[in-house]
């Protein structure tokens, strides 16, 4: 997923961009007649989600958010109020309603990996939004509310489009023109019921939702919490996203597909909510040809605006030849395991440096040239990425390169991981 | 007492220009043709030196009231002075030196040496610059993978050979300012065989690298051993293109390599963010058996000190902050 708010952020396959302000122009739809009746119904329970620097009292960050109860808890994107979390003091964040009248609100939950905050505000309202996490046939109307481009609360008229496969969580597949600034806003059926919440687009009326039963348990959560915000917010961001790689790393490389390249059999796929590509590349002037084969997810995590987390990247490339002699093979297999094309970006703000470790490792009788790299989020205790670059360099004019990415893992996590990519590496002859 | 029985008379930039065998008769020496022995320096009076023995047989040196003085090895002008063997004085810009007959001389070099040595003499030079050419293109060989041509295989040896004259050229220059000779053909000598035992060691140190990545022990000992063959080759060019005596080439190594130290420790230290990792790559076709192994247990396990060292890293503070 990219992002379109202060800098832009890369992901290993953009998936869309968060929708928490700046350009791309809107699309006009010619709206129904019920979209009108919507817009009047429930334009009122639909607000303004702004953030300010507070030395400067300079706009940071403009969104969307909606009431969801009688109380004035307000469910919004995580990535809106972001500022608010990662450099707390700094800025302040405000709802402004259909009166025009700012009112000061405070996050008092969050949910980092599905992209929800709950902001608690004074508002009393009359009038609040259900949440529902409906079963929904592709082709649903549905309509989506928010502030594009900070001109005024739009009602966009769309259908729902089913579910997505290749994300960390299903995203709600939203066709319709939904553009920053109308982030944390809702989605919802003719009959008022909120489906999901507005976060993300990839541009031609192709829109992402976040399912608002996720809304729901992060309310429910927050409601048993007694509404108290955590103490310190990055702490509570790194519990989520260790509690988090905690479950899915559990299901990767178990059982999955396998795929074989000339003598090796190798891991794929290692869930199926990854996607895998694959091409193989023309020979430089025929003396050998490379396979290139990558699995990734479609999305990642943001935690702020230079740092996001939570990829997962599998990438195989399998180099043959016949015309090559066994040492020059060796100077194009370097080539390819020399570091460089790992993906991994980030920023010293965030991030340390990598420590790296090369052995050659003892598999089923060859060699496996093995570097294994960590390096830690700052201000996250415990949260590491890692890279595993594998090379397997005694086979003659035959070799594979593999690498695996893990962003936003525990270091057992990391370990137990290498471990079972080490371990699942066979030659078929 | 050693009987001192010569006189060699050494220039500055020239070296020994003169030797005089003393046969008891009184001698002077000056720059003016009433001399027995001329120098030719602008700083030496016409009548600078008299040289004599006395009734005991003693030599002895008497300034003629020269400008600009007699002076002796502690750099003491004389007067008078007794002259043992070994003893030198300096007039001028030059220096005498008074020898006995059994001051030693370097053993005889035989015509034409022998062995692998007879590479060194100048003749072959331009054979063994050819010689490097051909390792340079071999390893660009043997270090690529793509299609190997004549033309290219060819261009690779002469670019390289053409290099390899550029380099003792610019050496050659030098000896030309310092020793007035251009010693070319000994300078193009010592780049070629440099090149040839730089690539044969980093063909071994690569095959190093494989077989034991990592090791820090190890990675320090072929950084020692660079630096010897880089103080080797630098000594040899010094020893042709200056008046340096092996001590004082040895003092010059030796400045040079404490500032290389110091630019290594530097670099080391250095430990500025890079999003990307770093690791030793070195790929080199060898199967099992042949280099030292971990099992897939011993490698997962040392993680948990990269993990250990990353969270070192994250608890210290961030320069500049």
């Amino acid at each position: 997923m990219s992002f379109l708010h202060r800098g832009f952020r890369r992901g290993v396959a953009a998936l869309g961009v968060l929708l928490a302000a700046l350009p791309a122009l809107g699309h006009a739809q010619e709206p129904g007649s019920s979209a009108s009746e919507a817009f009047r119904r429930y334009g009122g329970q639909v607000l303004k989600v702004q953030v300010h620097e507070t030395s400067s009292a300079a706009k940071a960050s403009i969104g969307s958010g909606f009431l969801v109860g009688a109380d004035g808890l307000v469910i919004t994107n995580y990535h809106v109020v972001a500022d608010l979390v990662t450099e707390p003091g700094r800025y302040r964040v405000e709802v402004i309603g259909p009166d025009g009248e700012p009112d000061t609100a405070r996050v008092v939950a969050l949910d980092v990996v599905h992209d929800l905050a709950i902001l608690a505000t004074p508002l009393r309202p009359a009038a609040w939004f259900t949440l529902s996490d409906a079963s929904l046939t592709k082709g649903a109307r549905l309509y989506s509310l928010g502030n594009p481009e900070d001109l005024g609360l739009a009602i966009v008229e769309g259908t729902y489009n089913g579910l997505l496969e290749h994300t960390l969580y299903p995203h709600i597949h939203f066709t319709g023109a939904i553009n920053p600034g109308m982030s944390g806003g809702p989605a919802l059926l003719p009959d008022g019921r909120v489906v999901g919440i507005n976060v993300s687009t990839a541009g031609n009326e192709l829109g992402f939702l976040v399912p608002a039963g996720y809304a729901a348990a992060l309310l429910a959560r927050s409601r048993a919490a007694g509404y108290r915000p955590p103490a310190d917010w990055m702490e509570e961001v790194g519990r989520q996203m260790l509690a988090y790689q905690r479950e899915y790393v559990r299901g990767l490389f178990v059982g999955g597909p396998r795929a074989t390249f000339g003598r090796y059999e190798v891991p794929t796929k290692p869930a199926p909510f990854f996607r895998c590509w694959a091409d193989r590349r023309p020979a430089e002037e025929q003396l050998y040809s490379i396979v290139d084969h990558r699995c990734s997810t479609d999305d990642d995590v943001f935690i702020a605006g230079d740092l996001s987390s939570g990829s997962v990247t599998l990438r195989h490339r399998y180099l043959g030849s016949a015309a090559l002699n066994p040492t020059r093979f060796a100077a194009l297999l370097q080539k390819i395991f020399e570091p460089g094309d790992e993906g991994m970006e980030g920023t010293e703000t965030h991030l340390t440096n990598f420590r790296c470790r090369t052995r050659n490792v003892a598999r089923e009788g060859h060699v496996l040239r093995v570097a294994f790299c960590l390096r830690r989020y700052r201000k996250l205790a415990g949260l590491y990425d890692a890279v595993v670059k594998v090379a397997t360099p005694g086979d003659g004019r035959e070799g594979i390169v593999s690498t695996l990415t893990l962003a936003g893992v525990s270091d057992e996590s990391a370990m137990m991981l290498a471990r079972r990519f080490l371990e699942s590496f066979r030659w078929t002859k | 007492m050693d009987e001192v029985t010569w006189l060699e008379v050494v220039h500055r930039r020239e070296g020994v220009v003169e030797r005089r065998r003393l046969d008891g008769h009184a001698f002077v020496v000056g720059r003016g043709y009433a001399a027995d022995v001329i120098v030719d320096d602008p700083q030496v009076c016409a009548t600078h030196l008299r040289v004599a023995r006395d009734d005991a047989g003693v030599l002895l040196a008497e300034d003629l009231d020269s400008v600009n003085g007699t002076w002796d090895a502690q750099r003491r002008r004389i007067g008078r002075a007794v002259l043992h063997s070994g003893a030198t004085l300096r007039i001028g810009q030059t220096e005498l030196r008074f020898i006995g007959p059994d001051t030693p001389v370097p053993s005889t070099e035989r015509a034409g040496a022998r062995g692998w040595r007879r590479l060194l003499e100048p003749r072959f030079a331009p054979a063994l610059a050819l010689v490097a050419g051909a390792a340079a293109a071999l390893e660009d060989y043997l270090g690529g993978f793509t299609r190997l041509t004549g033309a290219k295989a060819t261009g690779v040896l002469l670019g390289f050979v053409l290099l390899l004259l550029g380099y003792a050229g610019a050496w050659a220059f030098v000896s030309r300012v310092t020793v007035r000779a251009f010693n070319f053909r000994r300078h193009l000598t010592i780049a070629s065989l440099a090149t040839v035992g730089t690539l044969a060691l980093s063909g071994v140190t690569g095959y190093l690298a494989f077989g034991l990545p990592d090791r820090a022990p190890l990675e320090l000992a072929v950084a020692g051993l660079w630096s010897g063959v880089l103080g080797l080759v630098l000594s040899a060019h010094l020893a042709s293109a200056s008046r340096l005596t092996r001590p004082r080439r040895l003092k010059v190594l030796g400045a040079l390599a404490a500032v290389a130290v110091v630019f290594a420790v530097v670099g080391a230290l250095n430990d500025e963010f890079s999003a990307t990792p770093r690791f030793d790559a070195t790929i080199k076709p060898v199967g099992t058996g042949l280099v030292p192994m971990t099992s897939v247990d011993e490698f997962v396990a040392e993680g948990t000190g990269l993990a250990k060292a990353v969270d070192k890293l994250a608890a210290e503070p961030r320069a500049g902050r």
